[in-house]
């Protein structure tokens, strides 16, 4: 019986054995926004791994905080996406991450972050030239690539799992096959605020001193006619076009008919400050207002009502989304909108 | 087998060289011995220095001191700043004990002693041991690095590989054709750079990976030493330690390089109950670049569970459950 126990015992053990990571960028050659090719100063890799759910998408993923994206132990975390950022490197040598002058990523410090068997492996490759204040902001530079044991892409995707212990090291590292490709880095990372919250931004816009952040919430300080909290909420004000329907009637001689249409509002709104809650309101006399909810999910708005669509949502850069929104209710003979921001108090 | 083979050889060579005078001296032993460090079934191969250089000089110490050893003669005047030596204490109780040597005296007849405790305490010695000092091997020596005969490539993974195992993690080395590097040769990186390191020294009793970038290739290297006539320790440290064995003269028998008659068990090795405690040691499964069988010694028998041998040159793996100690081949 004690046999027995000892056996289960080690196999559980082997279940959840690793391999040291011997990762980096193989034999691809990464140039930066540039067109240079990265090197230690203008080159950072981070390893990624999929804890749950797939990989982020990092063109339009809005970090906690930038420092997350490029700090080994971060979880990043995106609707049921749970990501982790293994380790980081600036081992990058006229465009090669080598992947021998990165130290292995150990069994020990494998458990210390809390790596799970069977985690997909992803490197990124930021250009840091284009970061701001060594973190990536909206205008940095960087690609994904996917993982494999020894760059053999036509096998599985190299994970955080090494069946047997070993303190040997798997070597993972991308397609084999990018070898001699100058591998550009296109993609553009959208998810970052410069602001995380008013205080930032009207302190940087308008020079705002610490204890007057309150006060000035209210004021105008551009002299544009808007209030300080009114341009931080909304980047431009709303904006209406009615979309006609010009379908004929039919009847010969007549001109089309520009009913129905519907009201097609624009408006942009800050995704990431947590304490903004936008709304719709929509009225017929202005007197009484509907409201609905506005909420952002999985890099899309929405409405809570069922009678209004955002049709588009298109994001603009430093945590400003621009939407469209359809109101389908049948046309009244007057029609009002309004969109309204409460600021919680967290 | 073929191993052995040529050791003997090489002993009946030598024999015969000093059988032309009555009163026979023997005048030390050399040995050449061909390593194998890329094969077409394997991705990397543990290899290991089977010798010591031939000794630069040889002598009797005239006395130690914390920091230096003397030798009246000027034994150590043949030391220069170039290469990384070692002083051998070849008779004793303290004999293959062994020290990194810095700078000698100008007359030779003091050096300074590096590292003391890494292979032997100078606090051990009696102060008039025979000695004998032997220049190490480098990186370069033993695997040349003009590209010729071993691929030398832009990048790490296209080129000729050398991972040292540091106790932690593998320091790793390569073959650069100077596509990205200022040099051709040996590379590592060192403080954000691509340095040279072909000068890197190969440490006595300690093994190592290499690999080799091209699928197929068989790749034989002669390494060319000293044959030693008395233990050489080596620092087994806890945790994980690439070791093998030198070549000795005293090695007789066909069971010498046998698990159990290595010296192993009479220099630290603990004894266990299992295989899955205690300190054990580990084959290098060259077709997988994983540990392959491993060995503990059995407390109840005093032997090593299954019987191995380890050839000189074939590196193995000793895990160290406990404190530290210096494993003498021979005891």
């Amino acid at each position: 019986m004690k046999k027995n126990i000892l056996i289960l015992f080690l196999a559980f053990y082997s279940a959840l054995a690793f391999a040291n990571l011997d990762w980096g960028g193989g034999q691809t050659n990464f140039t930066g926004e540039s067109g240079l090719r990265l090197d230690r100063d203008s080159g950072y890799a981070v390893l990624i791994s999929v804890r749950a759910g797939q990989l982020i998408d990092f063109e339009t993923f809005v970090a906690d905080a930038p420092i997350d994206l490029v700090t080994p132990g971060a979880i990043l975390t995106d609707g049921t996406s749970v990501n982790y950022v293994l380790a980081a490197s600036r081992e990058f040598y006229s465009g090669y991450l080598l992947n021998s002058a990165i130290p292995d990523l150990l069994l020990d410090e494998q458990q210390l972050l809390g790596i799970a068997p069977g985690e997909d492996l992803y490197v990124i490759v930021w250009d840091a030239q284009t970061f701001a204040d060594g973190l990536p902001t909206d205008d940095s530079y960087f690609t994904v690539l996917p993982l494999y044991v020894e760059g053999n892409s036509s096998s599985l995707q190299a994970q955080t799992s090494g069946g047997a212990v070993s303190f040997f090291s798997d070597l993972v590292f991308p397609d084999q096959l990018l070898e001699s490709q100058g591998l550009q880095l296109l993609a553009h990372y959208a998810g970052f605020n410069t602001y995380a919250n008013f205080a930032g931004w009207v302190e940087s816009s308008y020079a705002i001193a610490d204890g007057a952040v309150e006060a000035v919430k209210y004021e105008d300080s551009s002299g544009n006619g808007r209030s300080n909290i009114e341009e931080y909420a909304f980047a431009v004000p709303p904006t209406m076009r009615r979309s006609y329907n010009t379908t004929s009637s039919g009847v010969a001689g007549s001109t089309d008919v520009p009913i129905p249409y519907q009201a097609e509002l624009y408006v942009q709104l800050r995704a990431n400050d947590p304490q903004l809650a936008y709304s719709l309101e929509i009225s017929n006399d202005l007197k009484t207002w509907k409201r609905c909810a506005l909420g952002f999910l999985n890099n899309q708005w929405s409405c809570a009502d069922e009678a209004v669509e955002v049709t588009s949502s298109v994001y603009q850069g430093k945590g400003v989304w621009s939407i469209a929104v359809v109101n389908h209710q049948a046309p009244q003979s007057a029609s009002f909108f309004r969109f309204s921001v409460l600021e919680n108090q967290i | 087998m073929i191993y052995k083979i040529t050791v003997l050889c090489l002993m009946a060579l030598s024999s015969t060289f000093c059988t032309q005078s009555s009163a026979r001296v023997e005048l030390g032993r050399v040995g050449s011995h061909q390593v194998r460090i890329a094969d077409p079934s394997t991705r990397s191969q543990l290899v290991s220095v089977p010798f010591l250089k031939s000794a630069i000089s040889r002598g009797r110490l005239d006395g130690v001191s914390t920091a230096n050893f003397q030798d009246a003669q000027g034994a150590f005047a043949a030391i220069d700043a170039q290469d990384t030596y070692i002083l051998r204490i070849a008779e004793g109780s303290a004999a293959g004990a062994w020290f990194f040597l810095g700078a000698a005296s100008a007359n030779g007849t003091s050096v300074e002693v590096l590292n003391d405790g890494f292979a032997g305490m100078l606090s051990d010695l009696q102060g008039n041991e025979s000695f004998s000092v032997h220049a190490l091997y480098t990186l370069n020596e033993l695997f040349p690095e003009d590209g010729i005969f071993l691929p030398a490539g832009d990048i790490d993974l296209k080129a000729m590989q050398v991972h040292f195992y540091d106790g932690r993690e593998f320091k790793k080395f390569w073959l650069s054709n100077a596509t990205i590097t200022e040099h051709v040769g040996w590379t590592t990186a060192e403080g954000g750079e691509l340095v040279y390191a072909g000068e890197t020294v190969i440490l006595p009793g300690t093994s190592f990976l290499v690999l080799d970038p091209r699928a197929g290739a068989t790749v034989n290297i002669r390494i060319q030493g000293n044959i030693l006539d008395a233990p050489l320790h080596v620092p087994i440290y806890p945790g994980y330690n690439f070791v093998s064995s030198n070549y000795n003269k005293r090695f007789d028998g066909n069971d010498v390089l046998m698990l159990g008659h290595i010296g192993l068990k009479e220099s630290g090795f603990k004894p266990s109950d299992t295989q899955s405690a205690g300190d054990r040691v580990f084959a290098y499964d060259a077709a997988t670049s994983r540990f392959g069988q491993s060995f503990y010694l059995d407390a109840t028998t005093g032997e090593f569970n299954a019987p191995s041998d380890f050839q000189p040159s074939a590196g193995f793996i000793v895990f160290n459950s406990g404190e530290a100690y210096l494993w003498g081949s021979l005891r």
